[in-house]
């Protein structure tokens, strides 16, 4: 065996272990994580319900989807709760996105964290879904050679291993594309989102999409119609992606779902940038309470306001 | 064929590996290409279509086009979602002239699987298959060094008399060769039929089986989008300055919304119902309704789902 | 959005006859300045469109890019000076959307110009009228043609 199939294997197990003993001391309901997928060499995100479901986990290169868009949906409370109604004690199995993820649903109260046991996953970097035939499928995703941090901070259980060491950080792909001339920005942007059949996998997929209609559903006012106008779809992912300013953890969740393979992170990770060079911030990893967004300094930059009076 | 047709037929696309492009002069044809990622039937029912537009006082309808177009090298198993989509729309309540008025002018010449397209693919367990004539005019079969054309309806003989100057009689080792590799692809493919399973869910009632299969749905839109049988739509009407147009949108019965009523009840709010609606569409009502499986075995939503879902797996779960 | 009537009723044309400026003016602040222009006859180009909102806070950035999607030359919001907001902190929350909204639509490609982030105080009649010349003259001298309005066409490209 390979020493890193070796080293891989060492950690699933040890994965395994630590989940089925949660479930036979009655600690979690339901832990999420992943199982192998039916097409070759793929995995996928998994519900166990039991110990014996613990059996069936895996982790290896494929466990790409980031599961903390499971969560919204689990710590739902029913309009009107049945007598005894308690929210489901949720284990989860982490790499560092999710835990970035996990952090911002906890930060906007869509996950409770006491009921919440996250298992801290080694992550050297995972390989996106093969789906696009053109394409040469990548060894490792965009989004893992520019991780900034492949572990969980703050997890409750800490499985051991390799992580991928942090990238620089320093959003060179972003700046580049910056310093194209502007129609030419639009032209790449216009490109990319005409391939859109706004089926709403980005969105679904996104951890931070938990809203209960969202704005693209909506008929009064419509702000996007679905599937019409290409300048409504626009409206769309400049909407949505505009939703996550100061939210978004690239982790390429949007772009791994995306069926046309359109490259959101061109996009989605400028919004980071900004998070990062205008306040400071980093979702998930720098530890303010609120996200940027919702929140003012009295010093804030003023330099993009027009004064009409400056000589 | 382009000259009085568009011809649209495989192309090679950087960013998708193969899309159904215009042929001409110039542009390569595939012969041998993965499926494409957005099915043959967004030519004949599109994801947006302008029906009627309000102006000035009086409503008009818009004028059907009918441009003549040849679907050539389209795969068998997409071929057989148009027979399909023609029940649906063509049937005997009522004839959607939209859709008549585009599948009339067109031509459909599928070209027979050398190959599967992907693992995922299985027409042979939906009564489709690498070869399968349902929904073509004629079919190709790609030899190597020669291209077998054949003509399945009336319309697909016409076309190659018209162009006979083009073809040649085939010869025996070319038929030969055709079924040959006919069973060669079979043989890639799975053998397990999927004809029982409308008879093995009539009955399936148990809602915990559903919340199982669907525990890690998404509620996307992205395999009923990319499926080459699926076909709700949606009406809108849209203001246009003094008047406005009404538009037929394609819709997505996964889509948390789409069964959404006006009083705010909505009667499959959870991932499992929809789940359920969507299986039992394809593999319960629709054999009752249309004597078919509206499933051919494409792949694609096996392929593109987020959260990799597979619908093979899903039936033989919730089948009794 | 009930005050931009129907859709595609602002001017598509690529040439640039007279622009349309749909401005969104803080109800305490921006529209009180703007007011005092008006009674002061003080004169300002005649190519905005008012829309009056409560608090510059209240701009939701879809309000930005619906108007120039259904075809506004530019768009202009202007609020009270930091620490002059009638909700105290509104126009705090709302200098860091912008700044961000700005940013992301000047990296997409939208001219800077055709977006713009103001402070006009309500005693400030001259500083809104300056303000609106600026707009629309920045606006006059763009060179390159609305792009979103441009993207108006069918999603009917299949492949």
């Amino acid at each position: 065996m390979q020493p890193k199939d070796y080293a891989m294997q060492t950690i699933e197990t040890k994965m395994r272990e630590a989940i089925k003993d949660l479930f036979i001391h009655g600690k979690v309901d339901v832990v999420i994580g992943f199982q192998k997928g039916s097409r070759p060499q793929s995995a996928r995100p998994f519900f166990a319900r039991s110990a014996d479901d613990a059996g069936k986990m895996i982790w290896n290169d494929h466990c790409s989807s980031n599961v903390a868009v499971f969560l919204p949906k689990l710590f739902e409370k029913p309009q009107r709760p049945k007598e005894g109604f308690k929210l489901p004690r949720v284990g989860v199995v982490t790499k560092g996105c999710d835990g970035r993820s996990i952090a911002g649903l906890v930060k906007e109260k869509q996950a409770l964290r006491e009921n919440l046991i996250i298992i801290g996953m080694p992550c050297g970097g995972m390989k996106p879904p093969s789906k696009h035939n053109g394409k040469k499928a990548a060894d490792v995703g965009r989004a893992c050679v520019e991780c900034v941090n492949s572990t969980t901070s703050g997890a409750d259980i800490v499985i051991s291993g390799e992580s991928k060491k942090p990238a620089k950080g320093d959003y060179a792909r972003i700046k580049k594309f910056e310093s194209l001339p502007a129609n030419k920005r639009w032209e790449r942007f216009v490109a990319e989102i005409s391939k859109c059949i706004r089926c709403n996998a980005c969105r679904q997929a996104c951890p931070n999409c938990y809203c209960k209609v969202c704005f693209a559903d909506q008929k009064k006012p419509s702000w996007a119609v679905p599937g019409a106008v290409l300048s409504d779809t626009i409206v769309f992912h400049i909407g949505r992606m505009f939703h996550q300013a100061g939210r978004c953890v690239e982790c390429d969740a949007c772009v791994n779902a995306c069926p046309m393979g359109i490259d959101l992170r061109l996009f989605t990770q400028k919004l980071a940038m900004d998070a990062k060079e205008l306040f400071g911030c980093v979702p998930g990893v720098t530890s303010e309470e609120v996200p940027p967004l919702q929140t003012f300094k009295q010093d804030d930059s003023e330099c993009f306001i027009t004064d009409p009076e400056e000589k | 064929m382009a000259k009085d047709a568009e011809a649209l037929g495989p192309i090679a696309d950087g960013e998708h590996g193969a899309v159904l492009g215009p042929l001409s002069d110039t542009t390569a044809l595939m012969l041998d290409y993965g499926n494409f990622k957005l099915p043959p039937k967004r030519r004949l029912f599109p994801q947006c279509e302008v029906i009627s537009t309000y102006a000035d006082g009086c409503v008009s309808e818009t004028k059907q086009r009918s441009v003549k177009t040849v679907l050539f090298g389209i795969r068998p198993c997409d071929a057989q979602a148009i027979a399909h989509l023609d029940k649906v729309f063509l049937g005997d309540d009522a004839i959607d002239p939209y859709y008549k008025s585009r599948r009339d002018a067109t031509l459909v010449i599928s070209l027979a699987c050398r190959r599967p397209a992907s693992t995922e693919c299985f027409c042979s367990s939906t009564g489709a298959g690498p070869a399968s004539k349902a929904g073509a005019d004629a079919m190709a079969w790609n030899l190597g060094t020669s291209l077998l054309f054949e003509s399945i309806t009336v319309k697909g003989e016409a076309f190659l008399k018209k162009h006979a100057a083009l073809l040649r009689e085939a010869t025996p080792e070319e038929l030969q060769a055709s079924k040959k590799q006919e069973s060669a692809t079979l043989k890639e493919l799975p053998t397990k039929s999927l004809a029982d399973v409308p008879k093995l869910l009539k009955n399936q009632n148990d809602p915990a089986i559903w919340e199982e299969v669907s525990s890690t749905c998404l509620s996307c839109g992205a395999c009923t989008y990319l499926c080459p049988t699926c076909h709700c739509f949606d009406f809108y009407d849209e203001k246009q300055g003094d008047g406005a147009r009404k538009l037929r949108l394609h819709d997505a019965c996964m889509f948390e919304s789409f069964a959404l009523e006006a009083s705010g009840h909505n009667p499959r709010a959870r991932a499992s119902q929809r789940m359920r609606q969507r299986v039992m569409h394809k593999f319960s009502y629709a054999p009752e309704n249309y004597n078919e499986l509206f499933c051919v075995g494409c792949g694609r939503c096996i392929i593109h789902c987020p959260s990799s879902i597979d619908i093979r797996e899903t039936v033989s779960k919730v089948i009794l | 959005m009930a005050s931009l009537q129907g859709r595609r009723i602002l001017s598509k044309s690529n040439t640039l006859k007279e622009p349309t400026i749909v401005a969104f003016l803080c109800n305490w602040c921006s529209y009180a300045g703007a007011d005092l222009a008006g009674v002061s006859r003080l004169q300002y180009p005649a190519n905005v469109r008012v829309i009056r909102v409560p608090c510059s806070g209240r701009v939701d950035p879809l309000y930005i890019v619906k108007a120039l999607q259904e075809g506004a030359d530019g768009v202009l919001v202007s609020g009270c000076h930091p620490g002059d907001c009638h909700y105290i902190s509104g126009n705090l929350v709302a200098r860091r959307k912008f700044a961000m909204l700005k940013s992301f639509l000047e990296y997409l490609g939208i001219e800077p110009q055709r977006v713009q982030f103001s402070w006009v105080s309500a005693s400030e009649g001259g500083r809104f009228a300056a303000l609106i010349q600026k707009v629309v003259s920045d606006i006059k001298n763009l060179k390159t043609p609305k792009k979103f309005v441009a993207t108006e066409r069918l999603c009917n490209a299949d492949y």
